[in-house]
Parts: structure tokens; sequence; C-alpha cells
């Protein structure tokens, strides 16, 4: 049997926002045929920037292109009965529901879980909570800031004189997205050994939680509170600090000061690399760099070395200690931003960005393309995110057979 | 409750340090029976990485090793010994799934790479995850999870405006790629049982990292701009912080999205006489004077414990959360009411604290198991799932293959 995708037989109607487009999207570039379910008008997603040429409008959000491939898209109410009808006719011919809706929403207007199941016996649904529905913080407002700081990550980011500090960019909907995505295909696998379907609810807090992993094996195995490092590292039992971040002649590099079997690797070639540009001293030319103990060493011998590293890494671009680097094997790394990301020779090399045509915009726009390659390309980004009820004529017309005449009717009572 | 989803398949893991040993760890929750193929002779990076157990520094007492490889059994297998791959092969051949987390190139020098793996499992399937892929220049350049959050774009926008970059903690790509991992693991497994087959993945974990930047990857495509780091603030909300609460560095984050909120919020701090001025009713005029709302914000959570901030915000709409360190996690109320945390028996560690794993099935188990020692298996392993006999085990262990 040939399929064009992993997940190819399957219907998944996506009612998420903002925390679960990532989903969605998954499963859609693996080949499932996922239909986003919008208010009409849009989903308030689509006002998040950045936007297309920088124009605020629904149709036109970076955020919503991003996170809504390889989807088609249709504008439902769910609060009306009629549209509360249509829904459950397109629960016949779907294998699962994904929503981020509060805890208890979707039961609370009749479409919960035990509600779907006297449609389709065998509905999954998938929910993207951000504690749990159920426990004491279930009716909590959240956000991704306070998801950061709940699951115990934001304690330890940042600088130690500053505020804990996040990335700047949202990622808890991302990470608790992925996990969703796998809870769902779980789940179709499930149904398609044992022939039942279930609930699936993933915890954003804890889907954040496991990226902290210091914090609390600290605390569990040492009764010690982990704390804030910085961009510098604090190397016990000395602890003794050397820079993670180092400045470079246009921005900034990432490189790790390893003693031992790792700083044999990379810090004889980078020695040999410094003294050929004549910035290698004395002192770093006769480190021992196998029996070096960063954490036993004293500060001021750290300093010597740390001091010609600094020098030379500022005489170079990030671009330049990159390159030169991966032929030296000696690992420093560039603090990229987006444009050397777009710029960067490996991934263009591997194909990686995909073109997507906006016909709409008479353009196509380079997306980062699928997160996994396979052969005969299973996973790929099918289509750009679809315009507020792209496909209601395909979906209710074609599929449902609603007659045009009632189409005019719901559009005036506001239903699609 | 009925039978874990992934009962029946059997993963070996070829991993190393972070990203592939927890990609196995989570399948092992919903029910694989994932084999880890490790060996003394080069031990897993991570099982060399504090913190240890009460500071006792052993390949067996890393609580870092413990926390990301629950759920697993380990076999030592010395894979530089010829007849090791023979071992290898014949567990590969009785298996559903290989996964491994070398750079590129090191398993075909261990002759078990797809091609030859295939030979003895048709069906296999095989995901490799290495920093930047099977092909391209950089294919084979080593590296970890802290350089690969700097070059897929994370570091450069978590920090402060005015300095460099922190980045987030530690490597927090590590905690990013397993999750595409396991996603591209179970839709090859649904594949292959509709379609019988089975199929190799190449899993870049530059190329999964950077999905987490996407639209800021847009922003630069279409309008040419470059986004970088900027606190906590979000361009659209005010205040958006974190805030100092009485006590030793502790802090509440505080969140105000809409004018409900922000009327929740005045509301939650007893209607302060700063809170009814012009200069804050509004999002746009509270951005304008985002660093004079911080202050004063301030000012009044340091009277009061970060728990007090949350649960009076929480009780006026406001999203609001402490931040948790390592203690709180273990009394987090909500953490509790999951029985997120299980307090498992390690031989050698006592009791140790293991997460679960996201994703709850209303009819389908989770179960959590401790890490295992170093080679603990190997014997059960090989005697009861490769079907060696006690002869054949105890020549191949003189051999110096088990090491």
């Amino acid at each position: 049997m040939h399929e064009q995708g992993f997940l190819s037989s399957y219907r998944i109607l996506d009612l998420t926002d903002e925390q679960g487009l990532m989903c969605g999207k998954l499963l859609g570039d693996l080949g499932a045929d996922v239909i986003k379910v919008e208010k009409p008008g849009g989903d308030p997603a689509r006002n998040i920037g950045p936007f297309y040429h920088d124009i605020p409008d629904p149709q036109k959000s970076l955020y919503w292109f991003a996170f809504n491939t390889s989807k088609r898209g249709i504008t439902l109410d769910i609060e009306t009965s009629d549209g509360q009808e249509i829904l459950k006719k397109l629960i016949i011919t779907s294998d699962c529901l994904i929503e981020s809706f509060r805890p208890g929403y979707l039961d609370g207007i009749g479409l919960g879980y035990s509600d779907l199941c006297q449609t389709k016996s065998d509905i999954i649904v998938t929910s993207i909570v951000p504690f749990g529905s159920t426990g004491p913080y279930r009716e909590f407002e959240a956000s991704d800031l306070v998801s950061w700081a709940l699951s115990g990550l934001l304690y330890i980011c940042g600088d130690p004189d500053r505020p804990p500090v996040r990335i700047s960019f949202p990622q808890s909907y991302l990470h608790a997205g992925v996990d969703a995505a796998v809870g769902t295909i779980m789940a179709l696998y499930h149904r398609g050994m044992e022939g039942e379907g279930q609930k699936v609810e993933v915890s954003v807090q804890e889907s954040m939680e496991r990226i902290g992993y210091a914090s609390r094996t600290t605390w569990d195995g040492r009764k010690k509170i982990l704390r804030r490092p910085g961009s510098s590292l604090r190397v016990p039992p000395f602890g003794t600090v050397t820079p993670l971040i180092w400045r470079c002649r246009d921005g900034y590099v990432a490189f790790y000061l390893f003693g031992g079997v790792m700083g044999a690797i990379s810090n004889p070639s980078l020695t040999k690399w410094m003294d050929e540009e004549n910035m290698a001293t004395d002192f770093i030319k006769s480190t021992d760099w196998s029996n070096l103990d960063i954490g036993r060493t004293p500060q001021e011998d750290i300093d010597l070395i740390v001091e010609p590293i600094s020098k030379f890494f500022m005489s170079h671009k990030k671009s330049e200690l990159w390159e030169e680097g991966v032929k030296r094997r000696v690992m420093v790394y560039p603090v990229a931003n987006t444009q050397d990301i777009l710029d960067d020779p490996q991934l263009k090399e591997r194909d990686f960005w995909v073109e997507l045509e906006h016909p709409d915009l008479n353009e196509a726009i380079t997306y980062p393309g699928p997160f996994v390659k396979s052969e005969e390309r299973l996973c790929r980004l099918r289509q750009r995110a679809p315009l507020i009820g792209e496909h209601n004529t395909d979906i209710y017309v074609k599929e449902l057979g609603i007659s045009k005449e009632e189409i005019a009717i719901l559009k005036q009572c506001m239903v699609i | 409750m009925g039978k874990k989803i992934l009962d029946g398949i059997r993963i070996v893991e070829f991993g190393w340090a972070v990203v592939g040993p927890i990609t196995s760890s989570w399948a092992g929750n919903y029910g694989a029976e994932v084999i880890k193929v490790e060996t003394n002779t080069k031990v897993d990076v991570i099982r060399t990485m504090p913190p240890f157990k009460d500071d006792r520094a052993d390949i067996n007492t890393s609580l870092f090793f413990a926390r990301e490889n629950a759920s697993k059994y380990s076999m030592a297998l010395n894979l530089v010994h010829p007849e090791a791959i023979k071992v290898a092969k014949r567990l590969v051949s009785l298996s559903d799934v290989v996964l491994d987390s070398y750079t590129s190139g090191v398993m075909s020098r261990f002759g078990l790479d797809y091609q030859e793996l295939k030979k003895v499992k048709p069906n296999l399937i095989m995901i490799s995850s290495c920093m930047y892929g099977q092909t391209g220049t950089y294919r084979s350049m080593p590296g970890y999870g802290v350089p690969l959050t700097a070059i897929s774009g994370l570091t450069e926008i978590c920090g402060w405006p005015d300095r460099k970059p922190t980045g987030p903690y530690g490597s927090y790509t590590d905690y990013l790629v397993p999750r595409y991992n396991l996603l591209a693991i179970v839709a090859a497994l649904d594949y292959r049982r509709r379609t019988g087959d089975g199929l190799y993945l190449d899993a870049s974990q530059y190329e999964a990292s950077v999905q987490f930047i996407a639209p800021l990857l847009l922003d630069y495509v279409v309008n040419k701009r470059i986004n970088t780091r900027q606190g906590n603030a979000c361009p659209h909300a005010a205040p958006h912080g974190v805030y100092r609460c009485h006590g030793n560095d502790r802090w509440c984050a505080i969140t105000v999205f809409n004018d409900e909120q922000w009327n929740g919020f005045c509301k939650a701090i007893g209607n302060l006489p700063w809170t009814q001025e012009s200069k804050f009713s509004t999002i746009l005029s509270r951005k304008k004077h985002e660093e004079e709302l911080d202050r004063l914000i301030e000012k009044w959570t340091i009277e009061h414990t970060a728990e007090e901030v949350m649960i009076i915000m929480q009780r006026y709409g406001v999203p609001a959360g402490v931040l948790n360190n390592g203690e709180d996690l273990g009394n987090d109320p909500q953490l509790k009411h999951h029985h997120y945390y299980k307090k498992l028996e390690h031989p050698e560690m006592g009791a140790v604290d293991y997460p679960s794993h996201s994703i709850q099935f209303s009819k389908s188990p989770q179960e959590v198991f401790r890490s295992p020692c170093l080679g603990e298996h190997t014997e059960h392993v090989c005697k009861n799932i490769i079907g060696l006999s006690d002869d054949e085990f105890e020549a191949y262990s003189a051999k110096g293959v088990f090491e």
C-alpha cells in the first residue's frame, strides 16, 4: 500500500487557539487532513504579530502562517445549535478533535468527549490545558510567562543580578503542541490496534517542567536550590567562573571552555589556530588541556586562558569562527540570529527551506521545512495556512451537501 | 486502565548524552520495551554529569542520568568488539525501532547503519538524531545542547536588550528535540501498522530546533527584520514581567493582556491610588510608562509572599504564577494532584524523584520505572530476549563483548 504521508488516512478537526496550533500543523505536515475550525471572522491568533509587510491584518499574520501550514480552514460558531449540528456531522468523518479551550468548556456546550462519543463511539479528543482539567490550578489563568514560572524553568534562567528571564518569543505552547501531536498519534495507533478511542490530555506546565532538568534533581539529591547562572558557568568544586557566551567582532559566540576529555577535542586545535594568527600566549600554549580540571584551577590561571581567547574571538566574525571551527573541529558556535539561520550553508545544502505559494499575495514565501526527513517526503509542508473560511465551500457544500441557500442563511446568522 | 499503548514494541537505543536517551525513556513510559545499549569502556557522558546523589560521583549515581533514563533496560555491549556487532544485530532482528543519537557516521563505522540493519529486520524503523542531520558539510561536527540552542537562534532572543544574551538554562534544545523524535517514531509506527513498511528517519536536531522560532524566521524572510531579546516584555501586554516578592530570591510572574485583567489586577492590589492614574488606564499608556509601572508593582509585591501574590491575582482573573524553585516543585499543589513526581527506590541511590511525561490517556496508563544501573540487564536481554544459551553467554562474556 502506498501512501502520501505518515498519517494520510486520518482527518483531524483542529479547534485549538494559540496554545495548540503547533499540534495541528504537525499532524498536517505528517499527512493528515487537518481542518482548522475558526470562529466566524477568524481565530484570535490571527491577530498575533509579526505581520506580512507589517500590515496588521488577520489574513497576514506570520505567526498564523507559521503554525497553520498543511491545514484547511472553515469558519463555524460552535456555540450556536446549527454550528453544533454541523460540527457533529464533521465528527462522523473525523478521527480526532484537538482543542485548547478552558477545561470544561466543550462539556458546557454539549460537545464534550462523552457527547461526541454518542456521535462517533471511537472518537479521540486531545486537549491541551495549561495545568490540568482537574486539580487546584484547573481554573487558573495562564500565559506563556506564567507557564515558564510554574514549571520551574524560569527560576533558573537569566543573569543573577536581574530578575529571571524567559525567551522573548512564546515557547510553552510549542513544547505542549508537539507533545499533544505525539499523544494524538499514539491514541490513533491504539485505536488501530484495539479499536477504541479515548481522551488525551497534555499539561503545558508538565511539558515545560522537563526543560529545567537540574532544578528538581539538585533539590532532590543535594537539598540545594539551583539559581540562575547567567551567561557564565561556575564550575564546581571551587566555583571557577568561565564565560559561556563570548563577544566576537559582529556579535556573540557560544564556547564552553572544557577541561579533561572534552577539552582535549577543541582546545589544542584552537590554540594552534590562535598561534597561526600570533594570538596564542605562552601560557595558553603550555597548558596541558587533557589534564586541566577547571573547577580546581584558581581563577587567576583560568583568566590567563580566557583573556587571549576573548581577544582572538573579538578579532573574528561569528561566521568566520563557525566555518573555520567546523574545519578544525573547534566547538565554537555562533549565537545566531534569524538572518544567520537563513544564510546557513548546512540548511541550504540539505534543502531545508521550502517555498509555499500564497496566491492571494502573488508571492511564494520561504518557510522552515519539515522537522524530519524520510524517504518519499512523508513529512512535508503541504500548503500555506488557510485564509478565513477558505474551505467553507469544499466542506459545507461539496462534502456535507448543504445547499447554497442554506449557506446564505447560516452566513447571515453568523454561524459560518 | 487497559494495556499501555506501546506494549509489544521493542526499541533499541544507541543513545548518548540527552536527546536519544530522553526520547526512548518517554516511549518506555507508555509501554515500549526500551533496551539501552551502552558500554563501560566509554561510559555514556550523562552518567558522569552532576548532580549526583549526596554528591557521591559514580556511574550509577547521577541524578541527571536517572531523570532522563527512566523506564528502560541497560545492556552493556562493547561495540568496538566485532562479536558485539553480531549480538547487536540479533537484538535488532527481534526489535521494532532503532534509535541512535551518535554523530553522523558512527553507526556505519560499527556496521550498524540502516542498510545493514534492514537486512536482519526488513520492516525496521530507524531514527538517527544527530546535531545537523546525516548529510551536508556539518554532518559530522560534534556538539551538544548548549551550542545548538545558540546556533538555532534561541540564545540570541533570551536575555536583556542592554546586555549580552544569557540564553535559557542549560541545554534547552535537548528538551525540545526529543518531542519531535518521539513524534517521528510514533508516526512511523502507525504508518508501519497500516502499510507494513518500516523506514529510515533522518532527524536533524538543528532542523527541529529552529521550528520554535518559525514566525521570526518568516519575519526576516518577508520583512527583513531581525528580532532580538527583550527581557520579559511582551509587545502587547503590560504589566508583563517577573516581580520580586517577600523572602530571599522569591518571584512571581504577572501578565495583563486586556482591560478585564487590568481591572482585576487593580482590585487585587486593593485599588492603590496610582492604579487609577490615567497614564496606566490603557494598554498604550501602560506600555509607554512600563518601567514606572513595574517599579510600583514591585513595591507592592515585595510586601507579600510569591504564593500570596499568585493566589490573589488568580482570584481576580489575572494570569500569575510563582517562580517555582527546585524545592517548590515538589510542593506544587497541581503537580502533586497529578502525582507528577514518582518517588522510586534505586539500588544505589535510594529514593529518587522521577518526573512523569506530560501526556495522560483516559484509557491507557503511563508507568515510570526507575533508571537502570550500567549493564544491569545484559544477561536478561541476552538469555530471555535474544535467546543465547548459558554457554554462548559465558563465551561472549569471556571475550569481553559485554564490557
